[in-house]
């Protein structure tokens, strides 16, 4: 009998040649949510602090540097690598202490006296991407977000942590085209199939849309994107929270169907792009609750050679099968639709739960 | 111990693929039974249990004699010994240097140390920067390189960077810290004592050493701190235990998950093998060692453009730039979609490139290393590859003058029948098993020092091949060219080289005969000239 979710499968056993293809979870248990800070991001939370989504929870540095403060001697032995330097009222203190408390940052560290300070002017508000607990603040490096849930696995998100209404435009292996993407999108995260263009991202950053998912992404449109984001943070205005969650690689693939079945299934319910672990996180919704659809366990996807991204079902082991001059490896049938089951190697397959 | 683990063993090497072998002692000898591909992360019991299967189906007598049971993988009593290896990926370094001057050396030794490295300068990168990297939690460990002695530059920034790094030390304590150079007098500043359960501080002693000693203590601390130094201890046995068996001078060539190792041993008389050099290198698909972290705006640049110039040229499949770009970056998100299909030309493509870079690594001006007697091909790189393909990356980058016989481990379990810690075990297992496991190629002769061809006559001398089934006499040697010949394997032979422009391989002489082997891709005489004056790419 085998696990499926936390509950068992009406299949009960498994084919043992399935064994010897490798798992890919299609969904897990949400639990830590770790974004990133860099040295002078200032956290607004501590931890066991409790957070909503899009809850302010650190403002980001756009323009960082490093300044140097000299501090009054009497506050030198108190502060620490790694504390912020808050501005102090202009009346209070000594000249010294005015003078750099006139400034506010984290400071780095002490050398020839003066301490580097973490700084700049421009700031942009890092949100919280799904509700939690603040489960540990480590200033300088990261905010960890204790959120239950579930977390479907992505690849990759480019771009910030994001959240919003989840909006399927586009079927697992389709595409969608630039005009398809208009302002009342604004906000949500949509899924647009197995390919974007550059035209139809850029666009959906410009009307505000909050996050895309992909089933992958080329390498032209990863440099437009990051292209994109470098204007946004040289432009004077902090720009909106933009992620491109992509779920497979940089060559077209169709998403895999129980992904696809999970995103229809959360199709108009809140969830988050989140960087690490890198997935669509749904928070509320439990890993093993019947509001998720099953996977059935014979369910094989091929994920190299000539008919990569096509999925079917396990119809027994093959044998060592000849795959190029000289290369002989263990292989699978695979029944595709109605046709007759075709030899894949076992490298080249995986299967889900 | 049990019955069945001293009659049968499994070898299981773990990559972005699996190699796994089943191995049984028949007539006093341990003799390959059956082997297999997969993906990763396969249960061991499931591998053993199809295996089994296997030997079953094929040779019902053979299984009967041996007592080969099949489904006992998952019977702790029944099942097979377990030699089992791993290569994690490979750790990131953060390398802090006083100038770029500094740094350069230092990356060299971080990269033929098999690590991951970013860099900063304080000409380049402000404290902020740096301090933002240290930080990382994937960095496994930080160097501070400063010259010694330092130049005026870098006098007065190591103190700052000292500074900076000791503030690092006290909000993250677990960070390892070596100094390099001068900067190892500044060891006291950096509490070297440190918070309980702090990361050592490690700097050489005494202060001062030449730059050989600084390479080899800089490399021996890397890879104290190193979780993938045991698999790669294992390609350094694997090459010794090859080269005392075979009394030859032995280079294992690995392209694995973690990355490339090119590991040699040479025989002494009356007397084990020596390891002689190991270089590794951290990345074998294009931009992995490279990759910036999530979130960073530069993710887009993570493929090289020289690197996929590179691809341009070699490839096959008449692909644009683009194209190659999608496929390169599929291979470095997810390197199993190059084990079969488009994705496996893609595959040789990084394997090539990895395994210059490598060589390159390896490359040492003042120690012109022997052309080894012997290839070995093993790791899951070369898994998925075809044999011939796997030859002529050998051809076109290891370019030493001699003659050089190139072997596969077409299972892909030599390096964990190496991680045997018991030394007569491990030895008594490799000499039973070399026979089953090595996978000849061929041969390839690699003239060096050629005097140019000019005019119309490219031709510098003939060869004749003595040999039972493929003599040849008066072939034609025709500069800047790789000659081709059939050569069967299962026998050897001699070719005999009469040069008429300079040339040597090995000692210079007019008139050179060297043994040559047999293999499925055959003979290659390479004319293209001294080694390093030819350059990947060229045709």
């Amino acid at each position: 009998v085998i696990e499926m979710n936390g509950g068992t499968h009406p299949a009960a056993a498994i084919e043992p040649g399935l064994r010897l293809v490798p798992v890919r979870a299609t969904r897990r248990p949400l639990s830590l949510i770790r974004l990133a800070l860099a040295p002078g991001d200032r956290p607004l939370v501590a931890a066991g602090d409790a957070v909503a989504a899009g809850a302010a929870i650190a403002e980001r540095l756009r323009d960082g540097r490093t300044d140097t403060v000299r501090l009054p001697s009497q506050e030198v032995a108190s502060v620490r690598p790694g504390d912020w330097l808050a501005p102090m009222p202009a009346s209070g203190g000594s000249r010294i202490g005015r003078r750099a408390r006139s400034r506010s940052g984290e400071l780095l560290f002490a050398a020839s006296g003066q301490w580097r300070l973490a700084t700049g002017d421009r700031v942009e508000v890092l949100e919280a991407p799904v509700a939690g607990s603040v489960a540990a603040v480590v200033p300088g490096a990261w905010i960890e977000i204790a959120a239950a849930g579930t977390l479907i696995p992505g690849a990759e998100l480019l771009g910030s942590p994001a959240h919003g209404r989840l909006e399927i435009l586009a079927p697992a292996s389709g595409e969608i085209r630039s005009a398809a993407i208009d302002v009342g999108l604004a906000g949500r995260i949509i899924v647009v199939g197995a390919r974007i263009d550059a035209e139809a991202l850029l666009r959906a950053r410009a009307t505000g849309v909050a996050g895309v998912v992909v089933g992958s992404l080329g390498a032209r449109e990863r440099r437009d994107l990051a292209a994109s984001e470098r204007r946004q943070q040289a432009a004077l205005q902090a720009p909106r929270p933009f992620g491109v969650l992509v779920l497979g690689g940089a060559i077209r693939q169709p998403v895999a169907s129980p992904t696809e079945s999970l995103l229809e299934a959360l199709a108009g319910g809140s969830v988050a792009l989140v960087p690490e672990p890198v997935g669509i996180a749904a928070p509320g919704v439990p890993v093993d609750g019947s509001a998720l659809p099953r996977v059935r366990p014979d369910l094989v996807r091929i994920v190299a050679g000539p008919m990569a991204g096509r999925e079917g079902t396990w119809a027994g082991l093959a044998g060592p099968r000849g795959v190029a001059p000289g290369v002989v490896l263990d292989s699978a049938l695979v029944r595709i639709g109605d046709a007759a089951p075709v030899a894949v190697p076992l490298v080249a397959l995986e299967r889900f739960a | 111990v049990t019955s069945a683990q001293r009659r049968f063993a499994l070898a299981v090497d773990e990559g972005t693929v699996t190699g796994a072998a089943l191995l049984g002692r028949l007539a006093s000898r341990w003799r390959l039974l059956a082997a297999t591909t997969l993906a990763a992360g396969i249960g061991h019991d499931a591998i053993e249990d199809h295996l089994r299967d296997r030997v079953s189906v094929a040779d019902p007598a053979l299984a009967t004699r041996m007592g080969l049971v099949p489904g006992a993988g998952s019977s702790p009593s029944r099942r097979a010994r377990r030699l089992i290896r791993y290569a994690p990926d490979a750790p990131l370094l953060a390398l802090v240097a006083a100038s770029v001057r500094a740094a350069r050396p230092t990356q060299a030794i971080v990269a033929a140390a098999g690590w991951r490295s970013v860099t900063t300068t304080p000409d380049v990168h402000d404290p902020r920067e740096t301090t933002g990297l240290l930080l990382r939690p994937d960095v496994a460990a930080a160097v501070l390189a400063v010259g010694s002695p330092p130049a005026a530059d870098e006098r007065s920034i190591m103190d700052e960077l000292v500074a900076l790094l000791a503030a690092v030390r006290r909000r993250r304590p677990s960070l390892p810290l070596l100094l390099v150079g001068a900067a190892a007098s500044r060891l006291d500043r950096l509490d070297p004592d440190g918070p309980e359960g702090g990361a050592p501080i490690l700097a050489p002693d005494p202060v001062g050493r030449a730059a050989a000693d600084m390479r080899t203590w800089l490399r021996g601390e890397l890879a104290s701190l190193d979780p993938g130094t045991p698999a790669r201890a294992a390609l350094e046995r694997l090459a010794v235990e090859i080269a005392t068996t075979l009394r030859l001078r032995v280079a294992v060539l690995a392209l694995e998950r973690a990355g490339a190792s090119l590991v040699e041993a040479a025989p002494r008389p009356a007397a084990d093998a020596v390891l002689e050099r190991a270089t590794y290198l951290a990345s074998r698909t294009p931009g992995s060692d490279t990759r910036p972290p999530l979130g960073d705006p530069a993710w887009a640049s993570i493929l090289d453009e020289r690197v996929l110039e590179r691809f341009e040229q070699w490839q096959a499949a008449g692909l644009d730039r683009q194209r190659l770009a999608d496929r390169a970056l599929q291979l470095t998100v997810d390197p199993r979609w190059g084990s079969v299909g488009d994705g496996s030309a893609i595959q040789a493509l990084a394997a090539r490139e990895t395994v210059a870079r490598l060589v390159a690594l390896d490359h040492d001006e003042d120690r012109a290393p022997h052309a080894p007697d012997l290839v070995v091909l093993v790791g899951d790189g070369f898994a998925t590859m075809a044999p011939t393909e796997a030859f002529e990356i050998v051809v076109d980058a290891l370019r030493r003058p001699g003659a050089t016989q190139v072997a596969l481990d077409h299972a892909g379990v030599l390096p964990a029948i190496a991680s045997i810690d018991d030394p007569g075990d491990r030895r008594a297992m490799i000499v039973d098993l070399l026979g089953d496991l090595l996978l000849p190629l061929g041969t390839t002769v690699m003239v060096a020092d050629l005097r140019s061809a000019r005019g119309h006559d490219r031709v510098v001398g003939a060869a004749d091949l003595d040999h039972p089934w493929a003599a040849r006499a008066g072939i034609p040697l025709e500069g800047g060219t790789v000659v081709r010949l059939d050569l069967p394997p299962g026998t050897g032979g001699s070719l005999e080289l009469n040069l008429r422009r300079g040339g040597r391989v090995g000692p210079r002489a007019r008139r050179t005969r060297l043994p040559v082997t047999g293999g499925i891709a055959g003979l290659a005489i390479d004319l293209r000239g001294a080694a390093g004056g030819w350059r990947l790419g060229q045709p």
